[in-house]
């Protein structure tokens, strides 16, 4: 049985270190986690106790309605979800060619353009990492 | 036309998905995703959100099945339904390390449910394992709760006729409660 990828050391560095270079280019990044789509909490950045595993349940039934949102409309399944307030914005993002996906939540100073832009840069990040660790 | 919302819960590998498509009469939504947690239950995906699936009862009435989770970690999702619903189908698996304690915990969690609206408890797999009986439930809920009725049914969730029957006696028991034109006006 292979090791899960919440379980997987591997996975979780590749994760972990995409979410710091995250960090270090959007002063407004409140927090982020990468989940696993059946809700684990794969790695995370500015999450404290148990508020990690609250997001990382609740990123992975999100994701799982806007996938079925988007399978109801005849669409192709969800790229990216975005849920906009006052204080700031929480947008997730499925990474490509792994059951992942990376939920962040950033402050009213960043633009939905820019942190989506962040996001997806991040997302690409940690594929292209997983595919250097697989090789 | 009125709707009824009805939650199907109970814990991980119990049959809340099966029992669904077994009596919805349109495509069920779901929100399967690859299980990672094999040691809880070993089948190769989960919901993680929920499962939808509806019922026509006649000119005037609907029933939406709602079915959420079984992990803990998703019962955010349990209050959201929970709020809305009318009434609760619980599984339980027979086969469960402490079916019993898996009941009790999942009548408590839903109490107020049960009290304003109505449950049943459908235990399956108990063709793999015969024991604990219905019988068995029904004492230990009497002895936890002795102010609630819960009946319970020996049920396979895969077979439409033996989840109807389920889904009949709890709305029996909901109209002894409150008739649901009441309830959902």
């Amino acid at each position: 049985m292979t090791t899960p990828l919440h379980r997987s050391a591997q996975t979780r560095a590749c994760c972990a270190e995409a979410l710091a270079q995250l960090e270090s280019q959007c002063s407004s990044l409140k927090l982020a986690v990468v989940v696993s789509d059946d809700g684990f909490e794969v790695a995370s950045h500015g999450v404290f106790n148990q508020q990690g595993n609250r997001l990382a349940s609740m990123a992975s039934s999100m994701q799982a309605l806007g996938d079925a949102a988007a399978r109801e409309m005849k669409l192709t399944p969800c790229e990216y979800l975005l849920i906009d307030t006052t204080d700031g914005h929480l947008l997730q993002r499925r990474i490509h060619g792994y059951p992942l996906v990376l939920c962040a939540v950033f402050d009213h100073r960043e633009t939905v353009g820019r942190s989506l832009f962040a996001a997806s840069e991040c997302a690409q990040t940690i594929a292209k990492n997983m595919l250097q660790v697989a090789a | 036309m009125a709707e009824h919302v009805i939650l199907i819960a109970g814990p991980m590998g119990a049959g809340k998905t099966t029992a669904i498509e077994a009596l919805s009469e349109i495509p069920v939504v779901s929100t399967e995703a690859a299980n990672t947690d094999r040691e809880t239950a070993d089948k190769p995906t989960t919901t993680v959100a929920l499962d939808y699936g509806e019922i026509t009862l006649d000119d005037t009435d609907k029933i939406r099945l709602y079915g959420v989770p079984g992990q803990r970690r998703f019962d955010f999702m349990w209050r959201i339904i929970e709020e809305r619903a009318l009434g609760l189908i619980l599984l339980v698996n027979n086969d469960a390390k402490d079916p019993i304690g898996e009941a009790t915990a999942f009548v408590e969690h839903f109490g107020d449910l049960v009290k304003r609206g109505g449950a049943v408890i459908c235990v399956t797999r108990t063709d793999v394992v015969s024991e604990p009986s219905a019988a068995d439930y029904v004492d230990a809920i009497r002895r936890t709760y002795p102010e609630i009725i819960i009946p319970v049914f020996a049920m396979d969730a895969r077979d439409r006729d033996q989840m109807v029957i389920a889904l009949t006696a709890l709305l029996i028991n909901i109209e002894a409660q409150s008739p649901l034109e009441q309830d959902v006006a």
